[in-house]
């Protein structure tokens, strides 16, 4: 196997286009997983790590810029945590210790599992993900990323720069219901927000993280309408009305949080 | 209580630092995956992907020429050998012969230079199979027309410590009945009876190590490195199998990363060893996880069980109908039903108690030992039945467990060891732990648990303790360092015997060649027979030294010197041995060697709208007769505790059709740090009532059976009775709704 390593974004994306069957890898720990049990025998990995440009957040415009590099780890300090604390929130519930250290938004995003943590805090932001390859760039709203569960609309010469995302300092909240207290895949997961409107995503209740929104005058009605946005299913983590009541219980409680 | 007189003692009773815990913080301690022998190739399992198949066709031929490959081994391999091995029963071939009982058996293995060589070479064997009704659960295996195993009679393995085995009723391969007094009369004339089905999970004891063997066989010489806890079993397994003498055999064993049973008797041992038969080179083979899940697990299990008790609050009678799913081999299956009808009737004094416990085959991996087995099966259910019972009474749980304990020296069953702890002390210093009396927020609830555990096992241990002359002191005892700390502990008890400092004395891991014989490394035997062993070999020792020394007082620094007197010039050393045979008929079945304690208190808090149940407070009670180490007993106990913590809430191995659903970490979950209670107490009790050195008995095995005990008891207090394990919040959320349409929350 190859492994490629580019150290600037020009040479990555190149790297990727001369190479569309090199399987990038930030932080590695979906990738890699997929290695150790033999699901997946890529002939050479892209790995990103040395490329500065992905790395890192920065305010741009009212809205905060995430590099598709970003660590959980680096999510969970502030001030970060402070404009994004659904995020923060999320971030502190993905795997141990070592994997905040290495997991990324990014690679996240690349997994696009319906399981994946960032992503209810991100779309309850209002996130947008910035894609390039050698013939350009491309801004994707997130709902419209990620197309079914563990896929995106990525080309095959195209990387995830980073995302951007709005709804910086508004009220906003992350809970999760799972057996375990940590490092758990949860059975729901759910970012709610309270900014002008209601939103909220879960995670684990169907084939993609979805999004709902609502008038603010709608607060009673809204943990019923989020769990009825659910498509769960039944697995081994719980059963799909168990999953549909869990989220109702859990958008009470994420908008009494918000609301006071 | 009685107020003991101690004496003094030097070492025993301190909690002195771990012997082996500078090697493991540095990451120096070598464990089976670091050995590197000369010449040595690596070894890959292919598995059955099905759960019940003939095995018509395997072609190795491809994969035996694949570059780098040495060799496969098949069930052709084996024409020159009785392939069946088993502790208990005679059931297993090293390698699927024509028919594969679980997915996940053996069906060939392979020898590569290197592991990629070895795993590409698995994709290259083409097997042809023939696919068989699945029997996945117990239901389906005991149907009238379920798929039937095993044909045939079932043959005794070396070790089942059983009699005379029952003989084979379909796919049950073993049976425990016990049956004292008037049962139906007893049931007739009780006031309240409680009744009910329950479900007990199969879970995986997860060691973070998983099973590991590095095998060399030159002619009748067969060497293994192996992750056991009982070398010698392993050893003399190995020497039926494949019909050599003892002595040709040798096992090896480091460190352990843990075990809990499941690197107890023999796993990967026999299939490592016949493939360095035929590869004629060394060979390691190390499981995955999920590799190491379908190797051993934990007995799922049902239960029918009912209680009757009188008004004023006298338990008069139990009955207990259980089914322990031992999967496709028997392995420690029979031994586990057998504890468990054993643990099934609790402590109490009964008028009559029935009990009939089946080991029942499977379509799925083998079960066999985990801490605390059979006790963990059945305490939740008698214990919580129990509790039941004083609810409709109006009694308080604690009043009737006061009532109706046994004391110390009273008979438990006819002709085994008489209770030998004061369980009633013990449970009220749990319950106080928690907060017994204290008043209660909606939604708490609190409760206690009582158990017995036969432990000890066969009590046979053998021990050297070598004086050197420069006044070190070696220990030679087979019992294997698993994480439980019994370096530590005999290195304490040889230097109290012989007045030297516990940084002077060496035990080292197992070599079968060298080491002296010690039955097994489990049951919470090794502190109590094996240290017994140890104290009378360095008493020996001591011994030799009075009488050198001739009546001058005992010094260890001036021991040097009396072995140069005493052998003319300095060389030359000092060896006492000691022995723990069992006394009387030395039956296993008129044991205990000791009864473990099994008592553990909780408080709990449930989220009535999601299910969750937090833990907020637990007690385990390490009632040991002598703490020879209080901190290595408090470290059992806690790790006990988030174990059962683990086993009462969340863990769970889940089967469809014989396949194991959830066989990796992220799915199969083992509690974390997080998962800890607010509080957590363990309670040591010394009454110096053991039988092992000083007054010890062994410990670590009954919080995890009293904590799932203890917490079913909590959640039941809150008001939601469970029948069924692990705890998951979606079971008690439906549990409560179900209590909801009855009319019966909230309470
Ligand atoms: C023990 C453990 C626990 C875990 N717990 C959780 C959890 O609690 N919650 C959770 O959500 N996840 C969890 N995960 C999954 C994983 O950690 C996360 O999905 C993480 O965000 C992946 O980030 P990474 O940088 O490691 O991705 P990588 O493994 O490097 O990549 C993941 C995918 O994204 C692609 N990719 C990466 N970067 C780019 C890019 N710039 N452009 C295009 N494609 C890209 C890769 O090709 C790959 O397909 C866990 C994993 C492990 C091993």
């Amino acid at each position: 196997m190859d492994v490629l390593t580019p150290r600037s974004l020009e040479q990555a994306l190149r790297l990727k286009a001369e190479r569309p069957d090199a399987v990038p890898i930030q932080g590695g720990t979906d990738v890699m997983v997929e290695l150790n049990f033999d699901r997946a025998r890529p002939a050479a990995l892209l790995n990103l790590n040395e490329v500065a440009e992905l790395r890192g957040w920065s305010r741009q415009n009212g809205r905060v810029w995430l590099g598709s590099g970003l660590t959980y780890a680096e999510a969970m300090e502030r001030p970060l945590a402070e404009a994004l604390p659904a995020l923060a929130e999320a971030a502190r519930t993905v795997g141990g210790p070592q994997i905040r250290n290495r997991g990324t938004i990014g690679g996240n995003l690349g997994t696009a599992s319906p399981a994946g943590d960032a992503l209810p805090p991100l779309l309850v932001c209002g996130a947008e993900v910035k894609i390039a390859s050698v013939r350009g760039e491309r801004i994707v709203p997130l709902p419209d990323f990620v197309v079914g569960p563990k896929r995106n609309v990525l080309a095959e010469d195209e990387l995830i720069l980073g995302v951007s995302v709005g709804g910086t300092e508004s009220r906003q909240t992350f809970m999760k219901v799972g057996p375990r207290n940590a490092m758990v895949i949860a059975v729901v997961s759910l970012a709610v927000r309270v900014d002008g409107d209601l939103r909220a995503a879960f995670g684990s209740a169907g084939p993609v993280p979805t999004l709902v929104r609502a008038g603010l005058g709608d607060v009673d009605s809204f943990p019923q309408r989020v769990a009825e946005a659910a498509s769960p299913i039944d697995d081994v983590r719980g059963t799909a009305s168990y999953r549909r009541h869990a989220l109702r219980i859990l958008t009470r409680r994420a908008l009494d949080r918000c609301l006071v | 209580m009685t107020i003991i007189e101690r004496q003094p003692l030097a070492h025993v009773g301190r909690s002195v630092p771990r012997r082996d815990a500078h090697e493991k913080l540095r990451g120096a301690a070598q464990f089976v995956g670091d050995f590197v022998v000369p010449r040595m190739v690596h070894g890959k399992v292919l598995r059955s992907p099905f759960a019940h198949a003939r095995v018509v066709a395997v072609d190795a031929s491809e994969a035996e020429a694949l570059p780098g490959v040495v060799c496969v081994l098949t069930g052709d391999d084996l024409t020159d050998l009785d392939p069946y091995w088993g502790h208990a029963i005679k059931d297993r071939p090293i390698v699927a012969l024509d028919h594969v009982r679980f997915a996940g058996e053996p069906v060939a293995a392979v020898a590569a230079e290197d592991e990629a060589t070895a795993a590409a070479a698995l994709n290259a064997i083409r097997v042809e199979y023939e696919e068989l009704p699945v029997a996945g659960t117990i239901e389906q295996a005991l149907a009238d027309d379920a798929p039937i195993l095993h044909e045939g009679p079932l043959r005794p393995g070396l070790f089942h410590g059983l009699g005379e085995l029952p003989p084979r009723e379909g796919n049950v391969c073993y049976r425990y009945r016990i049956d004292r007094g008037e049962l139906e009369s007893v049931f007739a004339r009780a006031d309240l009876i409680v009744e009910g089905e329950y479900s007990f999970p199969a879970v995986y004891q997860y060691a973070m190590e998983t099973h590991t063997v590095v095998a060399q066989v030159e002619g009748e010489e067969i060497t293994v490195w192996s992750t056991c806890q009982h070398p010698f079993l392993v050893r003399a397994e190995l020497a039926d199998l494949f019909a050599v003498p003892l002595a040709s055999v040798r096992v090896v064993v480091p460190y352990l990363g843990g075990g809990f049973g499941s690197k107890s008797y023999t796993k990967m041992e026999p299939l490592t060893a016949a493939l360095a038969r035929k590869a004629g080179r060394p060979v390691r083979i190390q499981n995955r996880v999920d590799e190491s899940m379908v190797t051993t697990r934990r007995h799922g299990m049902r239960c029918r069980m009912r209680t009757a008790m009188t008004n004023e609050g006298n338990l008069v009678a139990r009955d207990v109908d259980c089914w322990f799913d031992t999967g496709a081999y028997a392995d420690n299956g029979p031994r586990v039903t057998a504890t468990g009808g054993d643990a099934a009737p609790g402590p109490y004094r009964w008028h009559a108690y029935r009990v009939d416990a089946r080991c029942v085959y499977t379509n799925t991996g083998p079960a066999g030992s985990y801490r605390a087995f059979g006790a963990a099966h059945l305490q939740w259910i008698g214990e919580s039945q129990i509790d039941e019972l004083a609810r409709r009474a109006g009694l308080d749980p604690l009043a009737v467990r006061r009532d109706n304990l046994c004391l110390p020296g009273e008979e438990l069953r006819n002709g085994a060891k008489s209770l030998d702890a004061d369980l009633i002390g013990d449970v009220e210093q749990a319950a106080a732990a928690v907060g017994w009396s204290e008043p209660k927020r909606a939604n708490v609830g609190r409760g206690v648990s009582v158990g017995l555990l036969a432990a000890g096992a066969h009590p046979v241990s053998t021990a050297i303790v070598r004086l050197e002359a420069d006044g070190q002191v070696v220990v030679l005892v087979g019992t294997t360092e698993v994480g439980q700390g019994p370096r530590t502990v005999f290195a304490q008890i040889a230097a109290e015997e012989l007045g030297v400092d516990v940084e002077q004395v060496t035990v080292r891991g197992t070599d079968t060649r060298f080491t002296p014989y010690d039955r097994s490394t489990g049951a919470s035997r090794s502190t109590t027979i094996a240290g017994l062993a140890v104290q009378r070999a360095a008493r020996q020792v001591r011994d030799q030294l009075e009488e050198i020394a001739a009546g001058d007082p005992l010094e260890p620094t001036a021991y040097p010197e009396l072995l140069r007197r005493h052998f003319g010039f300095t060389g030359g050393e000092l060896i006492g041995s000691g022995e723990v045979a069992p006394t009387g008929t030395g039956s296993y079945a008129e044991g205990p060697v000791f009864w473990e304690v099994c008592v553990g208190a909780a408080e709990v808090e449930v989220d009535p709208e999601t299910g969750v149940v937090r833990v907020r407070r637990t007690a385990t009670v390490a009632d040991v007769g002598r703490a020879i180490n209080p901190q290595l007993v408090q470290r059992q106990d806690e790790g006990a505790t988030l174990q059962g913590l683990g086993n009462a809430l969340f863990e769970e191995m889940v089967f469809e059709d014989g396949q194991l659903l959830n066989d990796t970490l992220l799915d199969y979950r083992v509690p974390s740090f997080a998962d800890l209670p607010n509080e957590m107490t363990c309670v040591i009790v010394e009454n110096e009532d053991g039988p092992g050195p000083y007054g010890a008995k062994g410990c670590g095995e009954g919080a995890l059976a009293a904590i799932p005990a203890a917490v079913v008891n909590a959640l039941a207090d809150v008001g939601v009775p469970m029948q069924e394990l692990p705890l998951t919040p979606e079971r008690v959320w439906r549990r409560i709704q179900t209590l909801k349409e009855e009319g019966k929350w909230p309470r």
